[in-house]
């Protein structure tokens, strides 16, 4: 990732990878959405979240999220490699499906 | 309402008033009594509650009705619950303890006649009536348990019917029960549909939920130290106490050493292949909960069940899995010496598996964790929902309390909201008082002297008026 880049979209097959970096916080949850949105736009294979850099999620971060599984359906979606208190956002908000 | 039920709750009524005037003193040479009494029974009636049941243990059922009897009652002999509890001068306020009334007590069959003593003791101390419903498979163990507490009681000068017992009792008189007007609460320690009518019956409950504790060997831990004390609480009545360990999780670079003990200690891992055949004799047909008649069965009965290849001295069956939910059966709550096992490669992943776990009907009960790291042991504890996270210990011993820890000795583990329970507190006796408070006049100066009208005023905002509010009085 590069300068106040937040996100990093890879397309590998028919999968979208997002590696996602830092606080996501509502400042940089927006910072990331339009980049997010415009590669979700119309796109038909399966979604990818990368955690692993992540150490915050604000609720407009798990908006994207929820923007991703609707995109991708319920079997499209998954979050991989969160960290434990990031992890327990999603098991607590009842988003454990999610989970990878 | 039935004439039966009725009557039940005339008596306890009836109980519950005459109870009320009883002093301090009185209350607690009741109690000594009845603990006596039970404690003197406490064999025959582990003997007698195993048979009756097919399930667990004697000897660890002896320990049971010890833990109900001796520690409970050293747990709770010095408190008051009777009148002024408690006085605080300076704040005006004055604690007056009164008794609920009417309490119904839900025994599961897993811990018969140690429930059934745990609770006359609690309810006794706060002088509330009790009305004992057992367990259908329960039920000539719990009436005896109950005719000894009573009998003694009785001795003691205690009200007449303080102590009552269901001989039968069909579920739509269960129901009836619940929802008596007369009824001031219910205790209710079963599986969660019995809990789930409690709270639905309009009687304020005290409930448990499922458990389904996993515990952490962390890399720092005592591995043989680790072994011995899962396999003490695994085995411990083979497996009934819902706080008991339903998953080990481990490091890769600790998992070969804690394998090879737990090997040496009487585990067994099961094969891949395994797994299945196992799972076909502890749960039910559709592989989503227990089957009833595995229930604190030792491992060796069930490891020949399910024709695995182990001697007579097995104690634990271990099956290795790779993920937790539905899709992996033995992940959730059995209630005997089975117990899943899960290699992670990290703290983190470790810690997120453990939360898997936790998540999966176990939310607010009971986790472990045997590390020497305190920093690891705070952060996992972070993490997880449980109202005990018990570090190096056993879990059934330790969820319990007061052998192994200094919470309060209790057969009823609350497990929050995420349980569906009011509380995470091991429940006793506290739980089973209303609490009125004197309050004296103690005037909030800064509220007297205040000029109302700025409060009136819109334009003022907050930090103005506390600036007003506070002046002299930081």
């Amino acid at each position: 990732m590069e300068g106040n880049a937040m996100i990093e979209i890879k397309q590998d097959g028919n999968k979208l990878l997002c590696t996602f970096k830092g606080f996501m916080d509502t400042s940089n949850s927006g910072r990331v959405e339009p980049q997010l949105r415009q590669a979700l736009d119309g796109y038909k294979g399966s979604i990818v979240f990368d955690l692993q850099e992540v150490d915050y999620v604000a609720s407009a971060f798990i908006r994207l999220c929820v923007a991703a599984h609707r995109a991708a359906g319920a079997e499209g979606f998954t979050i991989v490699n969160s960290k434990p208190p990031v992890k327990k956002v999603f098991m607590i908000s009842g988003l454990q499906g999610m989970l990878g | 309402m039935s004439v039966e039920i009725d009557r039940i709750m005339q008596n306890a009524v009836a109980a519950a008033g005459v109870f009320s005037q009883y002093s301090q003193e009185r209350v607690d040479r009741i109690v000594r009594a009845v603990c006596k009494a039970a404690f003197a029974r406490r064999v025959a009636l582990a003997k007698m509650a195993a048979e009756e049941t097919g399930i667990g243990r004697w000897q660890d059922k002896v320990l049971k009705n010890v833990v109900a009897t001796q520690l409970v009652y050293n747990d709770i002999k010095s408190v008051k619950t009777v009148g002024i509890i408690r006085e605080d001068p300076q704040r005006g306020i004055v604690e007056i303890a009164q008794p609920m009334g009417p309490i119904l007590a839900i025994i599961p069959v897993t811990n018969p006649t140690s429930t059934v003593f745990f609770k006359v003791l609690i309810a006794l101390k706060t002088r509330n009536p009790l009305v004992i419903s057992p367990s259908g498979k329960a039920r000539k163990c719990c009436a005896e348990a109950a005719r000894v507490c009573y009998e003694a009681a009785l001795a003691e000068d205690a009200p007449e019917d303080c102590i009552q017992c269901l001989d039968s009792c069909s579920h739509e008189q269960t129901q009836e029960l619940m929802s008596h007007k007369s009824l001031a609460l219910i205790l209710a320690t079963g599986g969660p549909s019995l809990v789930k009518a409690a709270y639905s019956s309009g009687t304020p409950a005290i409930g448990v939920g499922a458990g389904n504790t996993p515990v952490y060997v962390e890399a720092t831990a005592d591995i043989p130290f680790a072994v011995r004390q899962i396999l003490l609480s695994k085995t411990f009545d083979y497996g009934t106490i819902c706080a008991s360990e339903q998953a080990v999780v481990v490091e890769r670079r600790t998992a070969p050493a804690l394998m090879e003990e737990f090997r040496r200690n009487g585990g067994y891992f099961l094969s891949p292949e395994e797994i299945p055949k196992l799972e076909a004799v502890v749960l039910d047909e559709k592989r989503a909960r227990m089957n009833p008649a595995s229930v604190g069965q030792p491992a060796a009965k069930l490891a020949r069940l399910a024709g695995l290849p182990v001697t007579e001295d097995v104690r634990l069956l271990l099956a290795p899995l790779e993920g937790v939910g539905p899709r992996y059966p033995l992940s959730g709550e059995i209630l005997a010496p089975v117990i899943a096992f899960y290699v992670t490669e990290d703290f983190s992943s470790a810690v997120n598996r453990c939360l898997d776990l936790n998540y999966f009907n176990g939310i607010g009960h009971t986790v472990s964790i045997f590390s020497n790291d305190r920093d690891k042991i705070s952060r996992f504890a972070l993490m997880m929902n449980a109202g005990r996270i018990l570090v190096n210990q056993p879990s059934s011993h330790g969820g319990v309390g007061g052998m192994f820890n200094t919470l309060s000795p209790s057969l009823t583990l609350g497990c929050g909201t995420g349980g569906k329970n009011i509380t995470t507190d091991n429940v006793t006796a506290a739980h089973l008082l209303n609490i009125q408070r004197i309050a004296y006049r103690r005037e909030n100066q800064c509220f007297t002297r205040f000029n109302v009208a700025a409060w009136l005023d819109e334009t003022r905002a907050l930090p103005s008026i506390e600036e007003e509010y506070d002046r002299n009085y930081l």
